[in-house]
């Protein structure tokens, strides 16, 4: 079974149709792409798998249920999780509690167990800031953890996010455009970083403009022009498609 | 924080020393100091403008005359011990019922719906004086026990306060706190996190109007005749609100400092200088102008401060404001190290 299955999906913003019929099927356990130009509506797909919006048409299945009706907590809570192609930290809060309000979902005791400061509630706190820690570590921001999150440098700060996201224990973990704003060492290094998010048996589905790094990490891409899918394949598939580099370059003049 | 709590305890020694007539206003700064700490939690906590919070209030204080006072229309007579639990409940089920419309909604909605419930209140129950007894009022509402007295109710209030403090700081670090923050602080991010915004809104809103009947209840039991009078309306929610923002909102230190400012200048300092003005100025005043009676005449109606009252209390809140805009105490983040 596919982990993620898109079936014709349409978003229409007005009369502009952002994702125009879409089908797509991501199996698990690999790194998958999406490009295109600005505006092909890369973003807007992401948003429909968030549950941001609703499709206008076709449907969504993650793990062979539709996600029509769900909310975005609600599909977070099922294992997508994802960050944004404008960084969305909380940012006075601290790095370590921008992860522990991504564990949100994994804290179990009742909130009048917390207020009442019981045993089990104490420990259950105290497990989530071990394993937030752990994931700052993962995602290599050791010692950062009680900076203000607004504080760290642009790519640290993507960094968060992706360990935010890391911290609600996704089964699919959505990126868009993680490696804007980085330098090529930060950008190598990510590029390793996704490696082992995927080695730990999370898919990753990004969007991205640097081609190398899509080229070099992914399995699988999907180019959307327009709202439309004009291509999908492999990395080096896709490369060679005509419709793509004509979709890059504009179309030739006649 | 353990200044103020000394100076709490030690109070009632200063109140000998002025010959006990200050106690019962600091009872009534008490009641404003748990007030300030449940608006906090809604207000500063979590963003949202809540602008009918003193109804909540008459809810929990009508709620135990209702089930304790000899002169209710239920006849219940209840104990004090019951009628609290119970008074506290039914306000955060109304507290739940009144958000649960509005979870849905964006925040300023709610502003409305609060304010609303809150104006509506009063007069509703105005005009139904024989079913609620909201002008005739209710006598010998039940206490803690037999022969109370003031100093007892003050440290019993002032039990209230550390417990409204303490509820507010333990919210703080729990998971609901950092939900609230989070949502403050960008509900998309937050909802991307699996918060629900509808969720964690009704718990907030509900906590806040179980603070709220606690300090009614309290107070009830506390001045023993209830009717519906200022604190209970529209301007008793403004100084609540004024409490909140004046200390620093979202800061728990602030609403305990901004309410004890607010409710010190309003209860104890406005009063006494209208007293001072009536007792000693004017006659003085009187007196040396008494060859004048033209200049008199002019002076004289300007010397009854009491007309005066709410212009002071504005006046000193925006000065206050203007000298320190992010409040007396700002929140600080909260510091995981
Ligand atoms: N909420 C919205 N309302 C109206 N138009 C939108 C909205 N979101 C995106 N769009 C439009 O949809 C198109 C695709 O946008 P987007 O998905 O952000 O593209 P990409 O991420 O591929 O650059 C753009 O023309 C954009 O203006
Ligand atoms: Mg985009």
């Amino acid at each position: 079974m596919s982990l993620l299955e898109a079936r014709k999906v349409t978003r229409r913003f007005g009369g502009l149709t952002a994702v125009s019929a879409v089908d797509f099927r991501l199996e698990p356990g690999i790194v998958a792409s999406v490009i295109g130009p600005n505006g092909a509506g890369k973003t807007t797909f992401f948003n429909l798998l968030a549950g941001v919006y609703e499709p206008s048409e076709g449907s969504l299945l993650f793990q062979g249920q539709p996600l029509a009706g769900l909310t975005t907590h609600q599909i977070v809570r099922r294992g997508l999780a994802r960050t944004f192609q404008n960084i969305r930290l909380f940012g006075p809060m601290s790095v370590l509690e921008n992860l522990l309000i991504g564990m949100h979902t994994q804290m179990k005791t009742s909130v009048i167990s917390q207020w009442l400061n019981t045993p089990a509630g104490r420990a259950e706190e105290k497990a989530a800031r071990v394993k937030c820690l752990e994931t700052l570590d993962f995602v290599g921001l050791q010692g950062e953890a009680h900076k203000a999150a607004n504080s760290l440098p642009y790519g640290h700060q993507r960094l968060v996010e992706i360990a935010r996201a890391l911290a609600s224990d996704p089964k699919l973990l959505l990126l868009d455009e993680p490696a804007a704003g980085m330098n090529p060492s930060e950008t190598h290094e990510l590029t390793e970083l996704i490696g082992r998010i995927r080695d730990k048996g999370i898919t990753v589905l990004l969007i991205e403009h640097d081609i190398k790094l899509v080229m070099e990490i992914s399995q699988q891409v999907m180019v959307l022009d327009h709202g439309h899918k004009i291509s999908e394949g492999t990395p080096e598939h896709v490369s060679k498609d005509p419709k793509v580099i004509e979709a890059y370059l504009g179309a030739p003049e006649e | 924080m353990r200044g103020l709590l000394l100076f709490g305890l030690l109070l009632p020694l200063l109140n000998a020393a002025v010959q006990g007539s200050i106690l019962p206003a600091c009872c009534q700064v008490l009641i404003y100091l748990m007030l300030a700490q449940g608006l906090n939690l809604v207000v500063g906590y979590a963003g949202l403008l809540h602008l009918g919070y003193a109804a909540f209030f008459a809810v929990g204080a009508f709620s135990m005359a209702y089930l304790t006072s000899p002169q209710s229309p239920f006849h219940l007579q209840w104990s004090f011990y019951l009628a609290l639990p119970v008074s506290v409940a039914f306000t955060l089920l109304v507290g739940a019922l009144l958000a649960w419309p509005t979870l849905r909604l964006r925040g300023d909605y709610l502003a409305i719906v609060t304010m609303g419930f809150g104006l509506m209140l009063d007069p509703l129950m105005r005009n139904y004086d024989d079913a609620t007894k909201a002008i005739t009022g209710m006598a010998a509402i039940a206490t803690p026990f037999a022969g109370i007295n003031a100093m007892i109710w003050y440290y019993l209030l002032l039990a209230g306060v550390l417990v409204c403090v303490g509820l507010a700081y333990r919210v703080r670090h729990s998971s609901l706190g950092r939900a609230l923050r989070a949502l403050r602080e960008d509900s998309v991010a937050a909802e991307a996190c699996g918060i629900s915004l509808a969720r964690t809104k009704l718990q907030v809103l509900t906590l806040g109007a179980a603070v709220a009947g606690l300090a009614g209840a309290l107070y009830a039991s506390y001045i023993g005749t209830l009717n519906l009078a200022f604190p209970f309306d529209f301007n008793g929610s403004i100084m609540v609100l004024a409490m909140v923002i004046l200390g620093g909102v979202g800061s728990i230190r602030g609403a305990l400092v901004g309410g004890l400012a607010l409710g010190v200048l309003n209860l104890i300092c406005i009063p006494k200088l209208i007293d001072v003005v009536q007792v000693h100025v004017q006659p003085g005043l009187a007196r040396a102008l008494s060859d004048s009676p033209a200049l008199w005449a002019k002076i004289e109606p300007w010397l009854d401060l009491s007309k005066a009252q709410f212009l002071m209390f504005g006046l000193t809140l925006v000065i206050m404001m203007l000298l320190r805009p992010e409040g007396i105490i700002p929140e600080q983040p909260v510091s995981y190290e």
